[in-house]
């Protein structure tokens, strides 16, 4: 997929892929000690819609007066990108002592995977200008951040952007994804 | 016999000597160094791109 954009823009975008993305897991107080425990994500790629997130950047940083605050966002939606050599040993969440499955790199389920024909992974190689190595994003890990944090961690975590059609085919596979339907397992006892 | 050097004297450093194979030696073992250096930093990057957790601590302090 050599369908890149490094230019950066104002705004957030679907499709910017960004660094080093934090998600708070929780934040509890106790006996007057706050804990604060996060997940830093090398990379997450940004699944909300672009009209979404252009109305928001419009009200919200443009400024423009508008009679309600109906068209401004709570949250971004996006997905991890993980080191797609991580993904086949299963190791790539190894950091938060989690082990995944395998997946065999040069066998169906490793080439069903770079052809992008497992709904709930997206496979991206980029070219030689971006720093990311061949990588997938998994739906399933999907989270959302505050839109004010990531517009300024933006200014210096921007990577580039998926292009045209490439990133709404990556926000249209996420949708189906997030939409399929769990049929019970008549084969169960 | 010639023995005048084929290069210009600008390039003739003083007390030059062939390679000894000691000094050879001791360059390899520095490169083995270095290379292990860098694979450790390499395998060390590899890690950093995966997610990892952070848990931050403070206590309140009440004014």
């Amino acid at each position: 997929m050599k369908n890149i954009i490094t230019q950066r823009k104002a705004r957030l975008s679907q499709g910017d892929i960004y660094k080093d993305v934090e998600f708070i897991e929780y934040a509890i107080e106790k006996s007057g000690v706050v804990e604060i425990s996060k997940i830093i994500f090398p990379f997450v790629v940004v699944l909300t819609q672009d009209c979404d997130l252009n109305q928001d950047y419009t009200i919200r940083w443009a400024r423009r007066a508008t009679s309600n605050h109906d068209q401004k966002l709570i949250s971004v939606i996006v997905a991890p990108l993980y080191n797609i050599e991580h993904v086949y040993k299963g190791e790539h969440l190894s950091e938060l002592k989690m082990t995944m499955a395998e997946i065999t790199k040069n066998k169906t389920p490793g080439k069903t995977l770079r052809q992008n024909k497992t709904p709930r992974y997206h496979y991206l190689e980029f070219p030689n200008s971006v720093p990311i190595v061949s990588s997938i994003i998994d739906f399933k890990h999907y989270f959302t951040v505050n839109v004010e944090y990531l517009k300024k961690h933006k200014k210096n975590n921007f990577i580039c952007q998926v292009g045209p059609l490439y990133r709404e085919d990556i926000s249209q596979r996420f949708a189906s994804y997030l939409s399929r339907i769990g049929l019970p397992d008549t084969n169960a006892g | 016999m010639n023995n005048e050097s084929p290069f210009s004297a600008e390039y003739n450093i003083a007390g030059a000597t062939e390679p000894q194979p000691t000094v050879q030696e001791t360059i390899s073992l520095d490169e083995i160094n270095t290379t292990n250096d860098i694979i450790t930093k390499i395998e060390s990057d590899y890690n950093l791109s995966k997610p990892r957790r952070k848990i931050l601590r403070a206590r309140i302090i009440k004014r």
